[in-house]
């Protein structure tokens, strides 16, 4: 380390998936905050928010000096656009500061309209190289998310990506992608449906990740395979670990990352609360090496809640397929999560006996 | 009316079996481990432009995704391409689209099945921006499609046979560590990957692929009735005689100006391909018309 030269800190982006969740964010020192409004964005409407919690979340953000984007990173039919547009102008004129969009034709059009509103490019898009950047650039943008695959967030092929004239920016905690966002109908082509549910929405592409973001998470669920030989065996051959990139910071950092993103606006309040609070920690004592892996501990198992509570949603959205549980899931959901939480914090061997239990279903393969 | 097919290398298809097709698409755009790949090898590239270049029009179709560290290669393929006689080279972005029309101008640029073309609005950019013709996102349904047609300039390509690739990774799924420094081949047959009772995809190195393969038959003439006139098969993973009887019905149906196919001709099309066909999740109203235990 040289003390002389400090790495740049990166921003801290994190979810705002309820007013809570962003009290719990603002207290804990979070830059950025990015919500969606309800239908808009790449989320299943159960863990979406209105647009009068929208506003709440933006006047509050606002009032203390920090920043809001918003999620508008669905692949939207045509004829759905200019109300798109026309959302982002309302919350334009109440205040966001940028815009997170993922359609080239969307984003052409935002620019456009509203030259002075800066855009987020969503990782939907799967930046890899250089010419989609200096595209991204050329129409309007100013930030792009690279992919969340371990090769792209590699800190000497970050490097490669630096200096076209837009910013930098990745998540630090979120799932790990099998395939590339954006590019995946795994779901959809099994399971895709149009349904019309309560947003504004002319439909709800049930089933798709681009569309609604109503994924059925193919890749995470266990199935049988046949290989080649012939031979069968059962298992979540499909299924990667999460991205908890903390002991890379300072190299990401160094590498040109601008800003460090927090996935989850469907975890509960008091779990974004904690890992934004030791994230915080950890870009503040970015240079300091011996704090850091303090922090790297604690967001660890943090991590692994994370884990343990998609698995637990997992179930649920098993049984979404009936209207019952697709309207009772939200209800039970987050007092579980909660529930959860609480115990994972409280216990040690409470979490070691979840975590257990979590990893002996996870890596089950009969063979 | 244009048929053209996508071939991923010079050796697959012999000239005779693509004599239906007016269009080759060359080069397997998803990994570079696959060998004498025309879409990271610039030898293979001018290999297949060679074989090809007299007989048909080729289109070269450049990596889905690459990183910036095979950029080199992908500018040598296009450099390849542009100095070897292609008509056009395919890409799957737009940041490729932009950089390709920059560097060749002189080359017809279309975009591939990964390009996120989901409304008017993206085809309207594309066409701007200098591509010729686009495959719209798998998962739109007719009615999305038509509107596309109708509201932008670009060509819509529908792809009207052969299974289709529904995920793409940047991990080779039979080499769970990442891209092999030796490819050991596997993908070449994949594995069968089942959920539920009969939820069916094919796995294939990075791609995954659907099951049942796309066969647009019955539609064909009800789109060329609405104004598409570029189909394509795909023929990533068919054999000789897949491709060859694909392209005699398509060719025999598109040449009869919409009248409908003959029962021979389904019954035909439907025997080419042993795991099944459908109508493509993305013509129904419903998603797989022909799953029922969803979940």
């Amino acid at each position: 380390m040289n003390p002389a030269v400090p790495t740049k800190k990166p921003l801290l982006m994190v979810p705002a998936g309820s007013l809570k969740a962003a009290q719990a964010a603002l207290r804990e020192g979070a830059d950025i905050f990015y919500a969606g409004i309800r239908g808009w964005s790449l989320r299943p409407t159960a863990f979406e928010i209105d647009e009068t919690e929208f506003l709440k979340i933006l006047k509050l953000t606002k009032f203390f000096g920090k920043k809001i984007f918003l999620t508008m990173n669905c692949f939207y039919r045509t004829d759905e656009i200019p109300a798109a547009l026309a959302l982002i102008e309302k919350m334009k004129n109440a205040g966001i500061d940028a815009v997170i969009a993922s359609q080239p034709g969307l984003i052409r059009e935002i620019h456009r309209r509203f030259p002075d509103l800066a855009i987020n490019v969503s990782v939907q898009t799967s930046a890899s190289n250089r010419q989609e950047l200096e595209f991204y650039k050329e129409l309007g943008a100013s930030l792009v998310v690279l992919p969340r695959n371990f090769p792209e967030l590699d800190p000497d092929h970050i490097k490669k990506l630096a200096g076209t004239g837009v910013g930098l920016e990745m998540f630090l905690v979120g799932d790990d992608s099998l395939n590339y966002d954006g590019r995946c109908y795994l779901s959809s082509y099994l399971n895709q449906k149009k349904i019309k549910d309560d947003t504004e929405r002319k439909y709800c592409m049930m089933g798709s990740a681009n569309r609604n973001g109503f994924c059925y998470l193919m890749c995470k669920r266990e199935c049988e395979v046949m290989e080649p030989g012939g031979e069968i065996h059962r298992g979540h051959i499909l299924r990667r670990g999460d991205l908890a990139l903390f002991s890379k910071l300072k190299p990401l950092s160094d590498a040109g990352i601008e800003v460090v993103k927090i996935q989850g606006r469907e975890f509960p309040a008091g779990m974004v609360k904690l890992i934004v609070r030791m994230t915080r920690r950890l870009i503040d004592s970015i240079d300091d090496d011996s704090s850091e892996k303090e922090y790297v501990r604690e967001l660890e198992h943090l991590v692994r809640l994370k884990q343990v509570i998609s698995a637990n949603h997992l179930r649920l959205l098993a049984k979404s397929r009936s209207s019952f549980w697709r309207n009772i899931r939200p209800v039970i959901e987050k007092p579980w999560d909660n529930i959860l939480t609480a115990l994972w914090m409280a216990f040690p061997f409470y979490r070691e006996l979840r975590w257990k239990k979590y990893l002996n279903e996870a890596n089950k393969i009969d063979t | 009316m244009i048929l053209e097919i996508s071939v991923p290398d010079k050796k697959s298809f012999s000239k005779p079996s693509l004599s239906n097709y007016d269009r080759l698409v060359i080069g397997y755009p998803f990994c570079p481990a696959y060998p004498d790949n025309p879409s990271y090898s610039h030898e293979a590239a001018a290999g297949a432009l060679e074989e090809f270049g007299n007989d048909f029009d080729v289109v070269i179709s450049l990596p889905v995704c690459p990183m910036e560290e095979e950029m080199e290669k992908v500018a040598a393929v296009l450099e390849s391409a542009k100095n070897s006689g292609a008509k056009g080279v395919e890409v799957h972005s737009f940041g490729l689209l932009m950089w390709a029309k920059k560097s060749a101008p002189e080359l017809d640029v279309q975009m591939g099945e990964f390009s996120d073309i989901y409304t008017a609005y993206d085809a309207c950019l594309a066409y701007d921006m200098g591509a010729s013709a686009g495959i719209p996102a798998c998962e739109i349904d007719l009615e999305e499609r038509i509107v596309i047609q109708k509201e932008s300039p670009m060509e819509l390509i529908t792809v009207a046979a052969g299974i289709f690739p529904v995920a793409f990774s940047r991990y080779c799924h039979n080499n769970p560590d990442g891209i092999p420094a030796r490819c050991t081949g596997l993908c070449k047959n994949g594995r069968t990957v089942t959920y539920g009772p009969d939820q069916k995809v094919l796995q294939a190195g990075r791609v995954i692929y659907s099951y049942r393969a796309l066969d647009l038959l019955t539609m064909l003439p009800e789109l060329v009735e609405k104004g598409f006139s570029i189909f394509r098969v795909n023929g990533m993973r068919m054999n000789e005689e897949q491709v060859s009887k694909t392209g005699q019905i398509l060719r025999a149906v598109l040449s009869r100006h919409g009248s409908k196919p003959a029962k021979e001709e389904l019954a035909s099309m439907e025997a080419l391909f042993p795991g099944g066909v459908c109508n493509g999740f993305y013509y129904g109203a419903r998603g797989l018309d022909y799953i029922e235990n969803i979940i």
